[in-house]
């Protein structure tokens, strides 16, 4: 009876694993297109408004994502003490401090921080030439992750059950 | 912090005096190479660092001590250029284009460097060395001595205040604007509008007006006199209509127009006497007209200001 209701624990909790990795998957890749937009919202609204970049980040950008937000508030205020000589380097550090809640691989995180440099330019021309090149970069990351997806969860789904089902064996 | 203090780089800001904010300063000069200059009035003084601690000396006797001057690297200004422009240059490039910026108080920062010129036209300045900040200083009451003569029962007389260059024209023009704006005991106020087109007069920063100009004052900023004059009787039905430095033809056209369509003018034109203003070409025709009712003319001799009142028959009021 003790094994029986054993077997049923480790099933459930395999399954369940291999569902939430599957959602962690989701979510990263519901991340990348939120930052994807955060940045087209961002030079939008300096193209449109002609706002000064922090105030933009505290006043104007939406983002649901709430780590996003946060990072987005942070930026605008550490601008607003005016205590750094360079934006760029403000954004950098913000999105550094936030690389491990934010899950983002080593590319993901080389371009989200990098990105920062095409907001703080000279005029609007040299902004959104800089944005593209970004975006251009992030829509390949975007395109990878997407396809990978698919195969990523076969892969942790089968080891996930395949465990489960080893363990429950290993039991009886 | 003073504001202005939040302009310079952060190894700086800890160098100034409390008491370097106060006592009338009104220019702060800073030149690429060059050790950076405070007026105050005719006084000016320089910054110093004399073993750690910070002195501010006055003219001649600074360039005696040449060493102990503190010069300024181009790295301070890109960095002053950084905190001026909220590290949004992008968003400055039309002020810049003009050659000054406003920011939060109501300072203007004058700026130089190498011009970028496209089919003639100035389309920016790159290289920024030199910056001057001007420190706003808004003189409130400064027009109650001209405010009876201009009045004419609930409204005002069509008025043109003229000086030299630097008299103080916009210093008048201002407090007369609020004065207005706020009313007085036997006078209800007005509405005003203001075609700001150099940020002068409210010196606007993001849209709001860092300079009191009263409650019943609508203000366009950074927009051509002519249009703006004409935009803003369409859009606010002003009672007065307030401008700067009236100039070419279509602004005189413009406020044709104003006159017109029932709002009075309220205006400044350069000119150093009455002779001077009625040489101008498009005036002569108001003179003729008597479009103008009154004329305030500022006399500045060093620091003393006079301010008289003329009608349009030229006869002196005050």
């Amino acid at each position: 009876m003790l094994k029986a209701a054993g077997c049923i624990l480790i099933f459930f909790a395999s399954v369940g694993f291999a569902y939430s990795i599957q959602c962690d998957l989701k979510n990263h890749l519901q991340l990348l297109y939120e930052i994807q937009k955060l940045l087209s919202d961002i030079l939008y609204e300096e193209q449109y408004s002609m706002q000064p970049v922090e105030y933009i980040l505290l006043y104007k950008v939406k983002t649901e994502h709430e780590l996003l937000l946060e990072v987005c508030q942070e930026i605008g205020e550490k601008l607003n003490e005016k205590e750094h000589g360079s934006g760029e380097a403000v954004w950098r550090n913000a999105f550094l401090k936030r690389r491990k809640q934010l899950a983002l691989s080593e590319d993901e995180a080389l371009v989200v921080e990098g990105a920062g440099s095409a907001f703080f330019g000279k005029s609007m021309e040299e902004n959104k030439k800089m944005l593209s090149y970004y975006q251009e970069r992030l829509s390949f990351l975007i395109e990878t992750e997407r396809k990978e997806r698919r195969e990523k969860q076969k892969v942790y789904q089968t080891a996930s059950i395949m465990c489960g089902l080893i363990l429950m064996i290993l039991l009886i | 912090m003073c504001s202005i203090e939040m302009l310079f780089p952060k190894h700086i800001r800890g160098l100034f005096k409390s008491d370097t904010w106060l006592n009338g300063l009104e220019e702060i000069r800073v030149r690429i190479g060059q050790p950076m200059e405070f007026l105050y009035g005719t006084k000016i003084c320089y910054l110093m660092l004399n073993e750690k601690e910070v002195i501010f000396c006055e003219g001649q006797e600074a360039w005696k001590n040449k060493k102990g001057l503190y010069f300024v690297s181009g790295a301070d200004i890109a960095e002053m250029m950084s905190y001026i422009s909220n590290y949004s240059l992008y968003a400055y490039k039309e002020e810049i284009k003009q050659g000054y910026i406003t920011i939060e108080g109501g300072h203007r920062i004058g700026v130089a460097g190498q011009a970028a010129i496209e089919s003639g036209r100035i389309t920016g300045i790159y290289h920024i060395a030199f910056l001057n900040i001007r420190v706003a200083h808004q003189q409130v009451g400064c027009a109650d001595k001209i405010l009876p003569f201009i009045r004419q029962r609930n409204s005002i007389y069509n008025t043109l205040i003229l000086s030299a260059p630097g008299a103080g024209k916009t210093t008048l023009l201002r407090d007369s604007i609020r004065a207005l704006s706020m009313g007085e005991a036997d006078m209800e106020g007005l509405k005003v509008c203001v075609v700001d087109e150099r940020s002068e007069i409210a010196a606007c920063y993001h849209g709001v007006p860092q300079n009191d100009l009263g409650p019943r004052t609508d203000v366009l900023d950074g927009c051509g006199k002519a249009e703006g004059v004409l935009m803003l009787i369409r859009a606010m039905s002003p009672q007065v209509v307030a401008v700067d430095e009236l100039g070419t033809k279509q602004d005189f056209y413009a406020v044709e127009q104003a006159v017109n369509c029932g709002s009075k003018v309220l205006g400044t034109v350069h000119a150093a006497d009455m002779k001077e203003l009625a040489q101008k070409p498009h005036l002569k025709q108001w003179m003729r007209k008597s479009l103008f009712k009154r004329f305030v003319l500022i006399e500045r001799e060093r620091a003393k200001r006079t301010i008289h009142v003329f009608d349009e028959h030229m006869e002196k009021l005050c």
